[in-house]
């Protein structure tokens, strides 16, 4: 399923809540042209409310400094409302062609913009760069360039538009685009683009950076970001029979192993209840030890039992070295049913419980 | 007292597939026999031989069969993959099943089967 636009309509969406024009982005859509098309047709748009920054697909043709209409035209936001693509505020990343946009079969299209704020930003004035761009998963560093020509801007007012520009100038595109993602402060890496580029869901990138994804596989409502579309002209339609690559993966198996592989408890192995120079107390809610041997060693603190706490209800040993051993008025005693002859392990002070034995 | 088992035992059960699973399917429900997944579950298809498959160590323990991604699969069903098996077609057996994330296809749509594993642990 792909969503098709005959050069007779297309939609405009308000942009997602979060959408920060200053931060980092990434973008990735697959594109099929039909094999007619004019120079500048509009793919993608993605358009702060100041017409400033954002960024724009297009087919070339003489259009924005390319030669011709199946190269693939990626401008970004020069910080001004011209330029796109060909500022100096760009400092020579503002634009990049891709050649050869086939007709009739689908391309993947995987880029990543630095925002004016990135540490590695080198241009001006609140522009943007591109930094990575990827065609059917392959790097093309050399398609980055800034060219004389820039890419025309949108209409003022803040928007992200699939198959034309705006209403105002619409550039309708003749074609097909499917699985339409924009992740922001995220630069996509060469793994995620191929993973991508296999047919995996974008959710499975980053999800938390997600900021919108329209996979256009069965309707045009977006898995992520989902914001009301506003049809301009004649709209376009949901082909399903019509899909880029779809990756299906199975869920690798471990036998004789479970994922969550309990540990082996064993019974007599006495768990220890360690505190050093604190107060231990227990509370009224405090569990009962009950089932297996117990130790209870306190060094240097207070031991003291409340009312209703808890009390050692199998053979255990309590051990206190220096320390006071209190206990108040209605505590409960210390039952020791069983075995063990030292209760109580008290050096240097005064001991005022007194252990009962059943 | 330790228990241990020898690599062959347990490449004994991951051979099976290796040299008999020539199909890989993506099902729309779990198959619980090979006409269900080569028949009315089946959505994608993809054929596979020997060298798809790779035996090696286990990542925890054992011994692990590693299924090789198959690209240029085409859909010849529409609906919503939720499983994937391994066929030997020429016994008519159903040899493992295992789950995929759901993935709607439509007749036609190219398909590709992601890689995955089967992994057998040693004794514990």
């Amino acid at each position: 399923m792909a969503l098709r636009g005959q050069n007779t309509g297309g939609y405009m969406f308000a942009l997602p809540m979060g959408y920060d024009d200053m931060a980092d982005f990434s973008v990735f859509l697959w594109i099929r042209r039909a094999a007619t098309g004019d120079a500048g047709d509009r793919i993608l748009t993605v358009c702060n409310t100041g017409r400033s920054r954002g960024v724009q697909l297009h087919l070339g043709g003489g259009v924005g400094g390319s030669s011709a209409v199946s190269d693939l035209v990626v401008s970004v936001g020069s910080g001004t409302t011209t330029g796109w693509g060909s500022a100096v505020t760009h400092g020579g990343r503002g634009r990049a062609i891709v050649p050869g946009l086939p007709a009739g079969a689908f391309m993947s299209v995987a880029f990543s913009v630095r925002g004016p704020s990135a540490a590695d930003f080198s241009g001006s004035a609140g522009a943007q760069q591109i930094h990575d761009i990827w065609a059917n998963g392959t790097a093309l560093p050399g398609a980055i360039a800034t060219t004389a020509s820039g890419s025309s801007v949108p209409a003022t007012g803040g928007r992200w538009s699939l198959l034309c520009r705006d209403a105002s100038t619409p550039g309708y595109f003749d074609g097909w685009v499917a699985e339409a993602a924009l992740w922001q402060g995220h630069r996509l890496a060469a793994d995620e683009v191929a993973l991508l580029h296999r047919g995996a869901d974008a959710r499975q990138v980053m999800p938390g950076a997600l900021l919108f994804y329209r996979s256009c596989r069965a309707q045009l409502a977006a898995e992520v970001g989902d914001t009301p579309p506003i049809t301009v002209g004649s709209g376009g339609i949901i082909e399903a029979a019509v899909h880029p690559p779809l990756l299906v993966a199975g869920a690798s198996a471990r036998h004789g192993q479970g994922a969550a592989s309990p540990v082996l408890s064993v019974g007599a192995a006495a768990p220890g209840l360690a505190a050093s120079k604190g107060v231990f107390s227990h509370t009224a809610s405090a569990p009962v030890l009950m089932g297996q041997w117990a130790q209870l060693a306190v060094a240097r603190a207070r031991h003291i039992h409340r009312a209703m706490q808890a009390w050692l209800g199998m053979p255990g040993r309590l051990g206190a070295e220096n320390c006071r051993h209190g206990v108040s008025a209605d505590a409960a005693a210390v039952q020791v049913p069983g075995m063990f002859a030292e209760i109580l392990v008290v050096d240097d002070e005064t001991r005022v419980a007194r252990a009962e034995l059943p | 007292m330790g228990k241990a088992v020898h690599n062959d035992v347990l490449d004994g059960a991951l051979l099976v597939m290796r040299s008999s699973a020539d199909k890989m399917v993506a099902c729309s429900a779990e198959p619980v026999s090979f006409a269900e997944a080569d028949g009315a579950l089946k959505l994608a298809q993809a054929p596979m031989t020997p060298s798809d498959y790779a035996l090696s160590d286990g990542v925890t323990s054992g011994r692990r069969l590693s299924v090789a991604e198959k690209s240029g699969a085409v859909a010849t069903a529409s609906g919503t993959a939720n499983h994937v098996a391994l066929l030997d077609t020429a016994g008519s057996r159903l040899l493992y099943v295992t789950t995929c994330a759901a993935q709607a296809l439509s007749t036609g749509q190219t398909v590709t089967f992601g890689p995955w594993e089967v992994e057998i642990a040693d004794p514990v």
